[in-house]
């Protein structure tokens, strides 16, 4: 594990107005990993995530701790040099976007951009790449209100990606899609060159795809390891207060998690 | 066609439309002008195009290019289809002052700008100011919903508030003031034109430099962030300087509605959603529209000439009727 981190986060704690929604949270991503960030509704996934993509995703209010992007204090880092760091995409994205795919995907390139929106060559390139990626050819004159939920999805990971970024930041990225589509962004991901992190409730997806799991409970991190080390029946029954059972996968020995009841 | 080849092509349409416009309906009207008198200076052909006609051609041109673009500031900034340029209070303003400055009957006179039109731009300015202090006081954010919800409520005080002022004056200046409030472009050489000019072209030229900002604006707040957009300000700015631009307009015509509503609609469907082409595409139509709108209200009754605002509304909506129709297939 000598890979260079991309992502280093050190006591980060967030404050809304009274609630404290992350306490003394510590997790890091390092290059090429996925990295999943599960827990129960409510744990502080989402926050956690938009305090990485920087203060103005969450209305300029800021928060404690360090953030380091590939070794360059996040706090130092102008918006634009952070924008062409990470990609970010939070989880309400609008569906009535009446602009096409390959427009959408073009937004996405804008940190990269000259003056007044110029496009050279190597963006035109980083735009067809991330189409065939995420395999929108087909459908990139189509507009993004009339696409499918799963299309869409992979219509704003393509935008996300054309700005080639080192970190990618979903929150629930699969929450909408069904079985196949799921497992076809998580191949996206899998196969792409930027490092995840990514907040979701498919405990199978994260231990199925994700080289580590962090769980967050009430704000802080529960527990953060490789997926057979974290996603344990005792830890479940804490923090998610449910009775599982836990198989292994024959084929991919990976653990794969069944909520039974819930926990007395 | 591919929709970033048609966008493009239809702004440029729109401004050879408005160009026309502006050539044309000056030689229309009680009188009919032909270019030659105009040319040669044939009095008093001559008078009546360069002081009557002309100014009140480029005055509806510019008003007509500044609230179809302010509206599509507004559209795009608050996600919002039935955002217009006075839904932050812009035009109750505005008409809160003019009311105020004929029941004083002040008579004073500013930069060549009678007390009415200051009055009414100061309203509209004050409106806004307050719209924005009032949601920076609510939420440490400026939430879109906060900003809409304290213009909305501006509105209401200032339509109250105009009702008051109308009850108190007398029946003469009663009428003076609704005849206001449904706006009109009778007036007379330029100065209207180039004292909300500065503002308008500002204004514009601000908007259009940001085009590429409202693109990202519309997939919303969080994502348009993580772009590296400074979303909080950019959109203070933009909405400052759509307002701002209507304000300076409006304070001489009165409020026109309808333009700064279906313009852009009508717009998006044509030029596609690329804000660039999209606001290039408003400016011109939207001139061109009340350039049109005018000419037809000074001339359909004349001598008698009809508010423009009535007329936007009527010729307008079955038009954009007519394009919702054809665009739901």
């Amino acid at each position: 594990m000598t890979r260079p981190l991309i992502l280093d986060v050190k006591n980060l704690g967030f404050t809304y107005g009274t609630t404290r929604v992350l306490h003394q949270v510590e997790l890091d991503v390092t290059e090429g990993e996925l990295v999943a960030l599960v827990g129960p509704n409510g744990a502080g996934k989402s926050t956690a995530l938009a305090c990485v993509a920087g203060p103005e995703t969450l209305g300029g209010r800021s928060h404690t701790g360090t953030i380091h992007l590939g070794g360059h204090d996040a706090a130092t880092l102008r918006a634009d040099a952070r924008a062409r760091w990470l990609g970010y995409l939070p989880q309400n994205l609008p569906a009535d976007l009446v602009l096409t795919v390959e427009e959408l995907v073009w937004l996405g390139r804008h940190p990269h951009l000259g003056a007044f929106g110029l496009r050279r060559e190597r963006d035109a390139r980083a735009v067809e790449d991330a189409l065939a990626d995420c395999e929108l050819g087909p459908l990139r004159h189509r507009r993004a209100c009339d696409l499918s939920g799963g299309e869409r999805q992979r219509a704003y990971l393509a935008s996300a990606l054309s700005a080639q970024p080192s970190l990618l930041l979903l929150d629930e990225p699969t929450s909408a899609l069904d079985l196949r589509h799921a497992l076809s962004l998580l191949q996206i991901l899998k196969s792409g060159s930027a490092a995840v992190l990514m907040a979701t409730h498919d405990l199978h997806l994260a231990a199925r795809y994700c080289d580590r799991v962090a769980v967050l409970h009430d704000g802080r991190v529960r527990a953060f390891g490789a997926p057979d080390e974290v996603l344990t029946t005792e830890l479940l029954r804490e923090v998610y207060g449910v009775e599982a059972t836990i198989v292994r996968d024959p084929s991919t020995d990976r653990p794969i998690v069944l909520a039974t009841e819930l926990a007395p | 066609m591919s929709p970033r080849a048609q966008g493009p092509l239809m702004a440029a349409a729109a401004l050879a439309l408005a160009a026309v416009t502006l050539v044309l309906c000056p030689l229309v009207g009680a009188v009919s002008l032909s270019w030659s008198d105009v040319w040669n200076g044939v009095p008093p052909h001559a008078d009546i195009f360069w002081t009557l006609r002309l100014p009140r051609v480029v005055l509806a041109g510019l008003a007509g290019a500044v609230l179809a673009v302010a509206g599509t500031v507004y559209q795009a900034v608050f996600r919002n289809d039935l955002a217009t340029p006075f839904t932050l209070g812009v035009a109750s303003g505005a008409s809160l002052g003019a009311v105020l400055a004929i029941h004083l009957g002040l008579g004073a006179v500013f930069w060549g700008v009678s007390t009415l039109p200051l009055f009414a731009f100061g309203g509209a300015g004050v409106v806004v100011l307050g719209v924005f202090g009032l949601a920076r006081a609510r939420g440490r954010e400026q939430d879109p919903g906060t900003i809409l919800l304290a213009g909305v409520t501006v509105s209401f005080l200032c339509a109250a508030l105009i009702l008051l002022v109308q009850f108190m004056a007398d029946v003469g200046d009663t009428n003076r003031m609704i005849r206001w409030m449904m706006g009109g472009l009778d007036v007379v050489g330029w100065t209207p034109t180039t004292r909300s000019a500065p503002f308008a072209v500002v204004g514009l030229l601000w908007i259009l430099s940001r085009a590429r900002v409202l693109d990202q604006l519309l997939t919303g707040d969080a994502l348009a962030a993580s772009r590296g957009i400074a979303v909080r300000r950019e959109r203070l700015l933009l909405l400052l300087a759509a307002s701002l631009a209507a304000g300076a307009v409006i304070a001489f015509t009165g409020p026109i509605g309808f333009v700064g509503l279906i313009v852009p609609h009508a717009m998006r469907r044509i030029t596609g959603p690329s804000h660039l082409w999209l606001t290039i595409g408003s400016a011109g139509t939207g001139a061109a529209f009340l350039a049109i709108c005018d000419t037809i209200a000074r001339t359909v009754a004349a001598p008698t000439e009809i508010p423009v605002g009535i007329l936007t509304a009527l010729l307008g909506a079955p038009f954009f009727l007519l394009l919702l129709m054809r665009g739901r297939r």
